[in-house]
């Protein structure tokens, strides 16, 4: 490819390299960096729009240029000029290129807007290269990176500040990051210190948001004291989202900070147990309860502390009827595990072969409940099909309480059942045919 | 899913139960939101599902099966803080007295048992709490709680005098230990075995034998016991004391076992003294603690006490055919026979073997057991029965009740005697019979008659076949379906088989109110062309001979009660091919000469048709039934003392049961909610009700009408149509009932002056027995009015009526009201009873006047019919027979598409020219009421 006349003219003032791409390399700048970004930036929009008309951008008939190619073209292309000797830094490179990204995208879509059937893609799009931020800084080593290179990571502070611009709507997301980074990344605690202590000047001169009150409630939380952050919590004017919340979790999970997150679940509890009414109705609290609910499994698999865990599972029953189940099984207890399922209601049909095959193992008459139950209820449905299905229930209690020797209370209940019922034309007949009465 | 949260369970000990319900904050729960998981361990109720629950949804439990409860319940999600305090201290209870039972420390009160009563105790103290006294009593055998294992509870239940004052010196530990509550230490059983005289035909035939054994425990060895000088094993001596005592206890209970000095006990007894013992003594003994072995012949005599048997034998005309008689005071043949066990004795060998005094006597080595009370009411009930020999309802009475009586006693007192019972045994033939006639599922079936116009439905044709099958043998039935199952059309289909198979010899008699003459003309008229139908009724009427004449040129002849009754002398004279009484409730009244005639008419076959539940008001079933089987439910003063004071007194559930088996195969009731009917049904039904327009409606209406069209020569145009308008209106007014049109409304005649009306009358009358309810649509606010003071004076009950001159707040506490169920008859005046009301509480609608517009007729119906109506719901519409409405009528209904598209209004009545609209209103005079 043929240099255009303004490449050359760049090449002129940025004598000292050779190529844009050294800036990028080895190097140990944000400044730098970022430059690099803005002159690739440049060429790679120029080049875009070369072939568009401005209209047909703005009204989204063309598709030579949408932040697709952002994404597909511009971010690779920035990985892929930078080269470190060092993992870290290589590491943080990719992470203020995800930046660059990130505000590309949002500049894109202020700039031109994103047409309506694009709208997913777009958020689609967001969504992944921050999930992309949060594994490259798990990836980082942070310690090292401060204790070697300090004013690095301290420029990356400064810079970092750069993603305060994007738009509101996409705050959920600022804060998101902010979390993520201020946990995984700028870790020294004098930073905090620092930047909590302006933000309480600032809280103090009359400025609020809900920005600055979360980010109040992290640095609270970076220091390690949840007592602070959960009086942060209560003070703040709007109600905070959950996805926050499960963020501050996913962190103590990923850092195996056990107690702190107990804290936090019970915390929590008194919210969720507000909202199980809308449980069924919004996926949205589905997925963050089962979050929660996995955090406090976690907890209890990695502590060993089962009472908080079966305490919670009791308190959201029934959503957390298969957990319990499970739990339950595991502990063995049998018996409670009957009585949860006759909570329910459930038949044994309903009921995971699987478990049901285990208790019949154990304790064959703990199950009989179970079936009695589910005779009972099927029998009072009054319909033909129902009695069938109480026949088939009907042999398998036959079998258990022959395999237990009670044929004798068996024949018993055959008895009261066909008195009781006597009347239920139908339901004779069906225990005719099963040759339970002749 | 159960919701613990707030469940707040109560308990309360009352009448000797535990009653048991929960409640939310302060409102019950359904017992489904509870129960199931509190009773989930609960073996005595199957877990719950074997349980006593009433409509407040309380649960009952016996104390024992409450102790065992709570006991072992999921106390891991129902916790304390779900039992109301004061419930919690019998669950508190319960735990501790099991506690305590645990560690041995509950045991039988001696004191209270020597007083003969029980009681129990614990570490000294006896338990003073009822319900406990009463749980440890009748703890269920497989509760999770316990007793110990050689412990008979059925010692608690009778405690006997001879055995307190046999036991009473003992000590508390010894009685304990005789009663099986303790161990007892002795290394060996004493055993008395007893055995009868050798059958070998020597001398000692006699001489029974009891012998006493000393049993080693787990089957060692035996020893004798021959008193003093038994020798004992070395290991037994230290028990020889505890032996001895045993034995005189043994002398106490048994006076004439007297041992003698050597403490040796009688080993040869009389036949008395062994009947004595096996009847008695052997039974002291087991309470106790001994064994007692009895010969094994004893239990099978003891089950079977032998049994008098009539042997029926029916002939039947042809093999495999039909037993034959004919009613059911039928005489039958009969052989004596006694039996017990699978033995069977003629009269003869048994009067042989009970020759003499004894008990117990051997016949080809088979032992019988003679009581001599027994024998001689035996032979008191053999004379009885031979005097008055049996008749049929005897047999099909045992059959129906499945038990013995004495037909010696009079009709039906043999149910509570103490005495022996006739046991009667019927051949095959008469078997096959019966359950024809009990079960009706196994009638034969037969198609509709040949000449029925329309089809029946399968329940109707089980319906006339049923009345078919009766016939044949004499028997008279009672069919009662449901109000709109068709028991017209059943009848006529009835009537139309007997003619068609050629058995009928004369002609039918249908009796009924006069209200619905007029129907039965016109459904027999509409349904058997073939039959031809008379009318005994009005001044013009047949008497005397000239009835006997007239009568025989119909098959069926229509008369109402009163004229029954005034000519009872031509009545009574006929013999009837069949007797059908339409609302045969008519007759309920049996002392009312009504009642009486109708019941002494003559007839081949008998038949009572009722919409009414007859079989809940005694009376008047039986009035009904001495007219259908004369003598079967015996006579009014003995069926008042044997049924009418029990149940209506006393609640006797167990006398209604069986006098509803007794009717059972002669009434036959399917209701709309009857499976096999509502298969077949609509979800709503349309039944027309016809009736007959009085004199004095028919005169106004003729004249009404002359008037109009002499007017009607002389006008045109707007004139005209509102000429013809206007009559139209009037017309519907004399139709629907005279008052409304000459606006007399003296509420006494009312009914005698519109059939129409009185044919509300009575439906509202059903429709309020049966606990329903009803709207009732008239375009006349008069007309609603006159419907609404009647109802309220004649049957006492306040009637809505909701019309356009009342405010929207005083229509909706109406419809509230009525919905609440407060009230069950709504009249609604169709105009305002517009669109957005929603009635569907009711399960009837009366159209009381026609609209001529089926889509506000449907409308209005839909008030009662919409979604959230569980009910079935009837549409009757009430239309006069040989007016416009009838008329009217058959337009709507042979040109429903038309009706649809055409008469939006009825404005198309007056393009109408003069001829067609002469048509439509003259009135055809044979409908008028004579």
């Amino acid at each position: 490819m043929k240099p255009t006349e303004e490449q050359k003219d760049k090449d002129l003032t940025q004598f000292h390299y050779e190529t844009p791409e050294q800036k990028v390399q080895n190097t140990h700048s944000v400044q730098l960096w970022r430059e690099y970004f803005s002159e690739r930036f440049e060429t790679f929009e120029r080049r875009k729009l070369q072939t568009v008309s401005f209209r047909d951008l703005v009204d989204g008939k063309d598709t030579s240029y949408t932040f697709v190619h952002i994404y597909r073209d511009y971010y690779p292309a920035l990985l892929n000029a930078g080269q470190f000797f060092d993992e870290d830094i290589a590491l943080l490179y990719k992470y203020h290129v995800q930046i660059e990204t990130l505000i590309r995208l949002f500049a894109f879509e202020g700039q031109y807007g994103v047409a309506t059937y694009m709208q997913s893609n777009f958020d689609a799009t967001v969504e992944k290269l921050c999930d992309q931020m949060y594994i490259t800084l798990k990836q980082i080593n942070s310690k090292k990176l401060l204790n070697e290179n300090k004013k690095l990571l301290e420029e990356s502070l400064r810079n970092f500040q750069s993603l305060y611009e994007i738009p509101p709507k996409w705050g959920h997301l600022l804060f998101y990051l902010f979390q993520v980074s201020w946990s995984l990344l700028y870790v020294e605690q004098a930073w905090v210190s620092k930047y909590e202590k302006q933000l309480l000047e600032e809280k103090e001169s009359g400025k609020t948001s809900q920005m600055l009150e979360l980010a109040l409630v992290h640095f609270a939380f970076a220091s390690g004291n949840e007592e602070l952050a959960f009086k942060r919590l209560t003070q703040c004017e709007k109600k905070v989202d959950m996805v926050h919340y499960l963020v501050w979790m996913k962190l103590l999970v990923d850092k195996q900070e056990w107690n702190r997150l107990l804290l936090w679940l019970l915390d929590l509890k008194p919210y969720f147990l507000e909202g199980v009414g809308t449980y069924y109705y919004h996926s949205e609290s589905r997925e963050f309860f089962h979050e929660y609910l996995s955090y406090f499994w976690k907890y209890a698999q990695h502590t060993g502390d089962e009472d908080q865990y079966e305490e919670m599972l009791i308190e959201f029953l029934p959503i957390t009827f298969y957990e319990y189940g499970e739990y339950l099984m595991v502990i063995g207890e049998h018996e409670r595990w009957v009585e949860l399922q006759v909570i329910m209601g459930y038949s044994p049909e309903l009921i995971q072969r699987k478990d049901l095959k285990e208790v019949v193992s154990f304790q064959k008459e703990s199950v009989l409940p179970i079936y009695h139950q589910a005779i009972d209820r099927l029998i009072n449905e009054r319909t033909r099909k129902s009695y069938q299905s109480a026949i088939k229930h009907l042999k398998t209690l036959r079998s258990l309480y022959f395999d237990l020797g009670e044929e004798e209370r068996f024949s018993q209940y055959i008895n009261q059942v066909a008195t009781v019922y006597g009347r239920l034309r139908a339901f004779q007949e069906e225990l005719r045919k099963g040759k339970f009465i002749s | 899913m159960i919701d613990t949260s707030n469940l707040l369970l109560h308990a309360k000990w009352l009448h000797g139960n535990m009653v048991l319900w929960a409640t939310k904050h302060s409102k019950r729960v359904h017992v489904n939101d509870w129960k199931p998981l509190l009773f989930t361990w609960h073996k005595p109720s199957f877990y719950g599902t074997m349980l006593d629950v009433d409509d407040d949804q309380n649960v009952y439990l016996n104390a024992g099966e409450a102790f065992d409860l709570f006991n072992r319940y999921p106390d891991f999600f129902i916790t304390k803080s779900n039992w109301e305090d004061d419930s919690w201290t019998f669950v508190k209870e319960a735990n501790d007295v099991f506690h305590l039972m645990q560690k041995e420390k509950v045991t039988p009160d001696y004191e209270a048992w020597k007083t003969g009563s029980w009681a129990w105790r614990t570490d000294g103290e006896r338990i003073e709490s009822a319900w406990v006294t009463e749980a440890l009593s009748t703890l269920p055998h497989d509760s999770n709680t316990y007793m110990p294992l050689n412990f008979n509870r059925e010692r608690m239940k009778r405690i006997s005098r001879q055995i307190i004052s046999a036991l009473n010196h003992l000590s508390e530990e010894e009685w304990l230990i005789k009663i099986g509550w303790r161990k007892d230490p002795k290394p060996f059983d004493i055993i008395f075995e007893l055995s009868e005289p050798a059958n070998d035909g020597e001398a000692n035939e006699d001489v029974w034998k009891l012998d006493a054994i000393l049993q080693e425990k787990d089957d060692g060895i035996a020893v004798p016991y021959l008193g003093k000088s038994t020798l004992l094993p070395e290991e037994w001596k230290p028990y020889k004391e505890r032996l001895e005592s045993d034995i005189e206890l043994v002398s106490k209970l048994i006076s004439w076992l007297k041992p003698n000095a050597r403490k040796e006990i009688r080993n040869e007894l009389t036949e008395k003294e062994a009947w004595d013992f096996l009847t008695l003594k052997s039974d002291l003994l087991r309470q106790i603690g001994f064994t007692v072995v009895l010969p094994v012949w004893w239990q099978t005599v003891q089950e079977l006490q032998p049994k008098v048997k009539a042997k029926i034998k029916t002939k039947s005309q042809q093999a495999g055919g039909a037993p034959s008689f004919l009613g059911l005071n039928a005489i039958m043949q009969f052989d004596w026979r006694m039996s017990t066990g699978d033995e069977e004795l003629t009269e003869e060998e048994f009067r042989k073997l009970v020759d003499g005094s004894r008990r117990l006597v051997r016949r080809n080595g088979q032992w019988y057991r003679v009581d001599p009370e027994w024998m001689k009411q035996v032979r008191h009930l053999i004379k009885n029965v031979d005097r008055t020999g049996i008749q049929l309802k005897d047999v099909l009475e045992q059959h129906l009740l499945n038990m013995e009586t004495n037909p010696a006693e009079e009709g039906l007192e043999g149910i509570e005697s103490d005495g022996p019972m006739l046991d009667i045994e019927w051949d095959e033939p008469l078997n096959a019979w019966m359950d024809q006639l009990t079960e009706i599922k196994t009638l034969p079936i037969e198609h509709k008659a040949e000449n029925l116009i329309g089809t029946l439905r399968d329940y109707q044709k089980t319906g006339s076949s049923w009345m078919y099958f009766l016939r044949e043998f004499g028997l008279g039935g009672c069919l009662a379906d449901d109000m709109g199952l068709g028991k017209t059309v059943q009848t006529i289909d009835y009537f139309l088989k007997v003619k068609e198979k050629e058995k009928q010899e004369g002609t039918f008699l249908l009796v009924c109110p006069t209200s619905v003459i007029g129907n039965w003309q016109k459904e027999l008229q509409n349904f058997s062309p073939t039959l031809s139908v008379g009318l005994h009724y009005g001044g013009n009427r047949k008497k005397g001979d000239h009835f006997a004449e007239w009568y025989k040129k119909f098959d069926v002849v229509i008369t109402s009660y009163t004229t029954c009754q005034l000519d009872f002398s031509e009545m009574s004279e006929t013999y009837w091919e069949a007797i059908v009484l339409d609302e045969a409730q008519n007759i309920k009244n049996s002392y009312t000469k009504q009642s009486r005639s109708i019941r002494r008419l003559n007839g081949r076959h008998k038949i009572a048709l009722t919409g009414t539940p007859v079989e809940n008001r005694l009376l008047e079933l039986w009035a009904i039934f001495d007219f259908l089987n004369p003598g079967y439910l015996g006579s009014e003063p003995s069926f008042q003392k044997k049924f009418v004071v029990p149940v209506e007194k006393d609640n006797d559930t167990l006398r209604l049961q069986q006098l509803k088996q007794l009717v059972q195969p002669f009434l036959l009731r399917r209701t709309k909610m009857d499976p096999a009917v509502q298969l077949n049904l609509p979800e709503k039904q349309e039944i027309k009700e016809y009736c007959p327009l009085s004199k004095e409606q028919a005169s106004l209406y003729e004249r009404l009408v002359q008037d109009t069209f002499e007017q009607l020569e002389k006008v045109t145009g707007m004139q005209r149509r509102g000429l013809l308008l206007a009559m139209l209106g009037k017309l519907k007014q004399i139709c629907d009932h005279p008052a409304l049109y000459t606006k007399n409304d003296k509420l006494g005649k009312l009914e005698d002056q519109s059939v129409k009306f009185a044919k509300t009358i009575e439906l509202i009358d059903a429709i309020l027995e049966k606990d329903e309810k009803c709207l009732i649509f008239t375009q006349f606010i008069f007309m609603g009015e006159l419907i609404k003071k009647y109802v309220e004076k004649k049957f006492g009950r306040t009637v809505l009526f909701l019309h356009g001159s009342l405010s929207k707040q005083k229509r909706d506490q109406m419809i509230d009201s009525f919905q609440d169920g407060e009230h069950p008859i709504f009249i609604l005046s169709l105009k305002a009873g517009g669109t957005g009301l929603n009635l569907t509480e009711a399960n009837h609608v009366i159209h009381y006047d026609r609209w001529w517009n089926p889509a506000v007729e449907n409308q209005a119906t839909d008030r009662a019919h919409r979604i959230g109506q569980k009910k079935f719901v009837t549409v009757h519409k009430m239309i006069t027979l040989g007016t416009l409405e009838e008329k009217i009528d058959m337009m709507l209904e042979s040109k429903k598409e038309l009706s649809e598209k055409v008469i939006q209004s009825e404005n198309w009545i007056t393009e109408l020219s003069t001829d067609e609209l002469k048509d439509l209103f003259t009135l055809r005079k044979e409908w008028v009421e004579s």
